[in-house]
C-alpha cells in the first residue's frame, strides 16, 4: 500500500513529481505547493489514515499480549554455551538462529513475526518458515540478548524452542533439491519426446521421407538417452541393490522395459527402421518419478512435524551457584551441579535431592500412575515430574548417562531389531518380472516361424507395453495420500509401510495410562455420613497430594460442604503416601489407607471392610476417615476411564484384533481397569518393566502383527520393537522416536481410526494393482496377437496411469467419520 | 521441409536453456519453502523514511 519513494526534492524539477501514494504524477498546480507530494486530497487523506494506522499498529504490536503466554525468563538463552550451541556466529558480529514456534498457523503469524525487526531494536532481520513452523532470526547480540527476543516471541504467544541439533532438515533440503532437479530433467525430454513422437505418428498416416524419419528418431533417442541416463540413474541403482540383496523390489522391472526399449529404440534408430519406444520410456521415467516425489515430501512433512514436538521438551535447568539461581541450558549440566527443580517442573538430571520433600511423577519412567513421596537424601531421575514443592538436587549424572539416556539405547535396539517387511508391490515385481520374460519367450516362440526380426519386435513391443508403470505409481500415491490425510486427522504416520504392517488384524496391546484413563484422579465413589465432609476437607486442605487434592476437589463440588471459616487445626501429622491425622476443633480426625489406620490402631468395622475389598477390585484406592476413634466414611478414589474406551476396544474386537493390557502401573489399578473392559486376564500384564515389555513384545510379534501403543519412555523399547508402535498424546520425547506412528489427540479413537483407514488404503492399492494387471494382460494379449504398434502403447500407457491416479485420490481413507 | 534441421534443433536448445534455468532456480534454494512466500505477499512495504 505505502510505496518508498524518494521525497520530491531530489528529483529535477524538470521530471514530473510523482504522488507518494499512488504514484501518478502530481498535477503542476499542486507542486506550486512546495510541500505537497500527493497528487490530490484524496490521496493525501489515505496516505495519512494508512500512515497512523502503521503507527498505532506499531505501538499495539509493541504492547498486547495475546492470551496464551508464559512468564517465562529464557535467560538461558544468553548463556554463551547456549549460543554456542544453537546459534551461528555472523560477519560484523551478528548471530543467526533458528527457532521452531509453537502457535504459528497462517498469513497473520508470518506478518507479526516478521515485522519483529520493526519494533525490536537489534532484531536485524526474521525470516519466518512457515512449512516447518520455524524462523530464521538473525541479531546483533550487543544490542538486545537473545533472551529479550525470545521472551517478545512468547509474549506475542508464539513460544520459541531452540531446534534439536540434527542434520535432517539439511539433508531434507539438499535431497528435495536433487528430486527436483531430477523431475526437471525427466519432465522436459518427455515433454519435447512427445513432441517428436506427434510428429513420427502422424508421418506413420500421412507419409514421411526417410530423411526426416531419421532426423526424428535420432533427435528423440538423444533426448531419452538423456533422461534413462540422468534422472533414470535412480532406478538403475534401485534395481542394483535389489540383485544385491536378493529382494524383489519394484525397480526391476521397470529397470528391465527401459534398457530393453531403450537399446530396441538406439537400434532400430541406427538401422533406420521399426519402432522407438522413447515416448513411452521418458513418459515412464517422469510418472514414477513424480510418485516417489510425492511419497519423499509426505514422509518428510510427518517427519518434521515430529522433530517439532520432540524440540518442546525443555531444555534448561536452573543451577544454584552461591546465592543466585540461574537459568542455564541443560548441556552445561555436570556431575557434583546443585539444580534447584520447582514444583510442576521437569527433573533435568539424575541426582540426589539435598533439600526438600516433594512428590514425583514417574509414570513416564516406570508407568505407575502413582506419584512416589521423595525425601532429601533419595535419588530421582531426570526427565520425571516435581509435582508439590520445590527441591534442590545434587547432580550426579546427565545427558546419556541417566537412566532415561540409557533407555534411548535400549529404543535404538529395538528399532534396529525390527524386521523390516517386503512390500506388497515389490514382491509382486519378483513375480512380474518372472511373468513377463515368460510372455516375451511365449510371444518369441509364436512369431519364430514368421521370421527373427518379427518375432524379436514383437517380444519387444510386450516387453515394453506391459512395463509396470501403474504399480510403480500406485503403491506409492495410495500410501502417499492415506498419511496426508492421516496427519489433517492428528495421525503422523513416519513412513508409508505403517499401512501395509497394519493390515492384518493381529495383537493389540494398550499401555494404561494415557490411552485408557484420563490421568486424573477422581472420587469415583463414596459411602458415610455426609456431615462429616467439611472436617474432612479441613484437614485435606493442608497436604498437597493428587489423592488429597482429589479429595479436596470433589468435597469442595459438594452442596453446603464448604471448609469451617476458620478451622482450628492443631497436632496434625501427615505421614506422606499413607494419611493424616489432626485435631480439628477440639474432635480428632485420621483420614488415610487401610494400612495407615490399622497402624493408628483403628478397628475397621465389617461393613467398610466390604467396601475396602468392592473397591479394590474395581482398581480404585480406598481412602477411609475416622471422626474420634470411629469410622464415618470411605472413597473409592481412581483413575477416570476415558469415555470412548470401552465402545471402542468392542470395535476393535469386532474388527478382529485381540486386546491385552500391558502396564507398569500397579496389578490393583491395572486388574480393576481391564475387568470393567472385560479384557481377558490372562492378556493383562501389570508392574512389567520396561525390559520385560520389550520381552513380551518380542515374543508377541514371532505370532503375527502386533501393535503396541503408549506413551511413557518406560514402553519406547516395546514400541520400537513392536510390528508398529503407536505413541500418544503427551507422550514422552523417547517414545516419539520409537513409535512409527504419533497420534496427536488423547483417546482411543485415533487408534481405531488408523487401523480401518489402514485397511481401506490397503484395499485401494489392491484395487490399484488389480486394475494395472487387468490392463497389463490386455495389452500382453494384444501384443501377443502382433497388434502392437507404438501409437496403441503410447496411448495404453498414459491411460492405466490416469485410472490408478485417480483411484489413490478419491478414496474415503481417513476421511472424518460420517455419523 | 529442411527447414526442420534448424527448428527442431533451435526447440531442443530452447528447451535445455529452460531446463538450465530450472536447475539454477533450485539450486538457489527457491523451491525450499513453497508456502511462506505466498504469505509473504500480503505484508506492506517499509514506510518511506523521508517522512520526519
Amino acid at each position: 500500500m505505502i510505496e518508498q519513494t524518494e521525497p520530491c526534492e531530489t528529483i529535477s524539477r524538470q521530471e514530473p513529481c510523482k504522488c507518494i501514494h499512488c504514484q501518478l504524477p502530481v498535477p503542476t498546480g499542486r507542486q506550486a505547493d512546495l510541500d505537497s507530494r500527493f497528487c490530490c486530497a484524496g490521496c493525501e487523506v489515505a496516505y495519512t489514515i494508512l500512515n497512523d494506522l502503521e503507527d498505532s499498529f506499531r505501538e499495539d504490536l509493541v504492547a498486547i499480549e495475546p492470551g496464551n503466554h508464559s512468564d517465562l525468563s529464557y535467560e538461558e538463552m544468553d548463556h554463551p554455551r547456549f549460543r554456542e550451541l544453537y546459534a551461528r556466529a555472523d560477519e560484523r558480529g551478528c548471530f543467526r538462529i533458528r527457532f521452531h514456534l509453537e502457535g504459528m498457523h497462517c498469513a497473520s503469524c508470518v506478518f507479526v513475526i516478521e515485522k519483529l525487526p520493526d519494533y525490536l531494536p537489534g532484531v536485524l532481520s526474521a525470516r519466518v518458515n512457515l512449512t516447518n513452523s520455524s524462523v530464521d532470526l538473525l541479531w546483533d547480540s550487543q544490542q538486545v540478548p537473545l533472551s529479550q527476543i525470545a521472551r517478545t516471541l512468547d509474549r506475542l504467544g508464539y513460544r520459541p524452542h531452540p531446534p534439536q541439533p540434527n542434520d535432517a532438515e539439511r539433508i531434507f533440503r539438499l535431497e528435495n533439491r536433487k528430486y527436483l532437479i531430477r523431475l526437471g530433467i525427466a519432465g522436459a525430454c518427455a515433454g519435447n519426446v512427445m513432441l517428436i513422437a506427434f510428429a513420427l505418428y502422424a508421418g506413420m498416416f500421412t507419409g514421411m521421407s526417410a530423411e526426416h524419419l531419421n532426423l526424428f528418431r535420432w533427435a528423440s533417442a538423444a533426448l531419452a538417452l538423456v533422461s534413462i541416463l540422468w534422472p533414470g540413474q535412480v532406478f538403475f541403482r534401485g534395481a542394483l541393490s535389489a540383485v544385491r540383496t536378493r529382494s524383489p523390489h519394484i525397480d526391476l522391472p521397470v529397470v528391465l522395459g527401459i534398457t530393453i526399449g531403450g537399446c530396441a529404440g538406439l537400434y532400430n534408430s541406427l538401422r533406420g527402421a521399426g519402432e522407438v519406444y522413447f515416448d513411452s520410456l521418458t513418459v515412464l521415467i517422469f510418472l514414477l518419478l513424480v510418485g516417489r516425489y510425492i511419497q519423499f515430501r509426505q514422509q518428510h512433512r510427518a517427519l518434521s512435524r515430529l522433530s517439532l514436538l520432540r524440540s518442546l521438551t525443555p531444555r534448561s535447568a536452573r543451577l544454584v551457584s552461591g546465592d543466585e539461581v540461574l537459568n542455564v541450558p541443560i548441556e552445561v549440566l555436570k556431575s557434583g551441579d546443585v539444580v534447584e527443580v520447582r514444583a510442576g517442573d521437569l527433573i533435568p538430571a539424575d541426582g540426589l535431592i539435598c533439600e526438600g520433600d516433594s512428590s514425583v511423577d514417574e509414570s513416564i519412567l516406570t508407568g505407575e500412575s502413582r506419584p512416589r513421596m521423595v525425601a532429601s537424601g533419595e535419588a530421582v531421575t531426570a526427565g520425571t515430574l516435581n509435582l508439590t514443592s520445590p527441591l534442590r538436587i545434587g547432580v550426579l549424572s546427565v545427558g546419556e548417562n541417566t537412566r532415561i539416556g540409557r533407555l534411548m539405547n535400549l529404543v535404538e535396539l529395538g528399532i534396529s531389531s525390527r524386521q523390516p517387511i517386503v512390500e506388497l508391490a515389490n514382491r509382486i515385481a519378483g513375480l512380474f518380472v518372472m511373468t513377463v520374460i515368460l510372455l516375451a519367450l511365449v510371444c518369441m516362440g509364436i512369431w519364430w516361424s514368421t521370421g527373427i526380426g518379427q518375432a524379436v519386435s514383437h517380444s519387444i513391443a510386450l516387453l515394453i507395453v506391459t512395463c509396470p508403470c501403474a504399480l510403480g505409481l500406485a503403491t506409492p500415491l495410495a500410501l502417499a495420500v492415506a498419511q496426508g490425510k492421516a496427519a489433517q486427522r492428528s495421525i503422523l504416520i513416519q513412513s508409508g509401510d505403517v499401512i501395509e504392517r497394519l493390515a492384518q488384524p493381529g495383537m493389540l496391546w494398550l499401555d494404561k495410562t494415557g490411552t485408557l484413563t484420563s490421568g486424573n484422579m477422581q472420587v469415583q465413589d463414596w459411602h458415610g455420613e455426609r456431615r462429616y465432609f467439611p472436617l474432612v476437607g479441613a484437614l485435606e486442605r493442608q497436604v498437597v497430594h493428587p489423592i488429597a487434592s482429589a479429595l479436596t476437589r470433589f468435597i469442595e463440588q459438594q452442596p453446603e460442604s464448604g471448609a469451617p471459616d476458620h478451622p482450628v487445626i492443631r497436632n496434625m501429622l501427615s505421614q506422606p503416601g499413607m494419611g493424616i491425622r489432626g485435631d480439628i476443633d477440639g474432635r480428632s480426625i485420621t483420614v488415610g489407607s487401610e494400612a495407615y489406620l490399622i497402624d493408628q490402631d483403628v478397628t475397621i468395622p465389617p461393613e467398610f471392610q466390604d467396601l475396602i475389598t468392592v473397591y479394590h477390585q474395581r482398581g480404585l484406592t480406598a481412602v477411609l476417615a475416622v471422626v474420634e476413634g470411629e469410622t464415618v466414611l470411605i472413597w473409592g478414589i481412581g483413575d477416570d476411564l476415558r469415555p470412548d474406551a470401552s465402545a471402542t476396544i468392542q470395535q476393535l474386537r469386532a474388527d478382529g484384533w485381540t486386546v491385552g493390557i500391558l502396564s507398569g502401573d500397579h496389578p490393583e489399578i491395572v486388574c480393576g481397569i481391564a475387568r470393567r473392559l472385560a479384557i481377558d486376564s490372562e492378556l493383562v500384564h501389570a508392574a512389567v518393566r520396561p525390559e520385560e515389555k520389550l520381552a513380551i513384545i518380542q515374543e508377541s510379534t514371532r505370532q503375527g502383527t502386533t501393535v503396541m501403543v503408549g506413551d511413557g519412555v518406560n514402553d519406547s523399547a516395546a514400541l520400537a520393537a513392536a510390528t508398529v508402535g503407536i505413541a500418544v498424546h503427551g507422550g514422552a520425547e523417547a517414545s516419539l522416536q520409537a513409535a512409527a506412528v504419533y497420534l496427536n489427540r488423547p483417546g482411543l479413537a485415533g487408534v481405531k481410526e488408523l487401523l480401518d483407514g489402514a485397511l481401506l488404503t490397503h484395499r485401494v492399492i489392491y484395487r490399484n494393482l488389480l486394475l494395472s494387471l487387468m490392463y497389463n494382460v490386455f495389452a500382453a494379449g494384444l501384443a501377443l496377437a502382433g497388434l502392437i504398434n507404438p501409437l496403441l502403447a503410447a496411448v495404453l500407457m498414459p491411460v492405466s496411469s490416469l485410472t490408478v491416479l485417480i483411484c489413490s485420490f478419491v478414496n474415503h481413507a481417513f476421511e472424518e467419520p460420517r455419523s | 521441409m529442411s527447414v526442420l534441421y534448424i527448428a527442431l534443433p533451435v526447440a531442443i536448445i530452447l528447451a535445455a536453456a529452460a531446463v538450465i534455468g530450472f536447475v539454477w532456480t533450485v539450486s538457489r534454494g527457491q523451491y525450499d519453502d513453497l508456502e511462506t512466500p505466498a504469505y509473504r505477499i500480503l505484508e506492506d512495504d517499509q514506510k518511506p523514511k523521508s517522512k520526519q
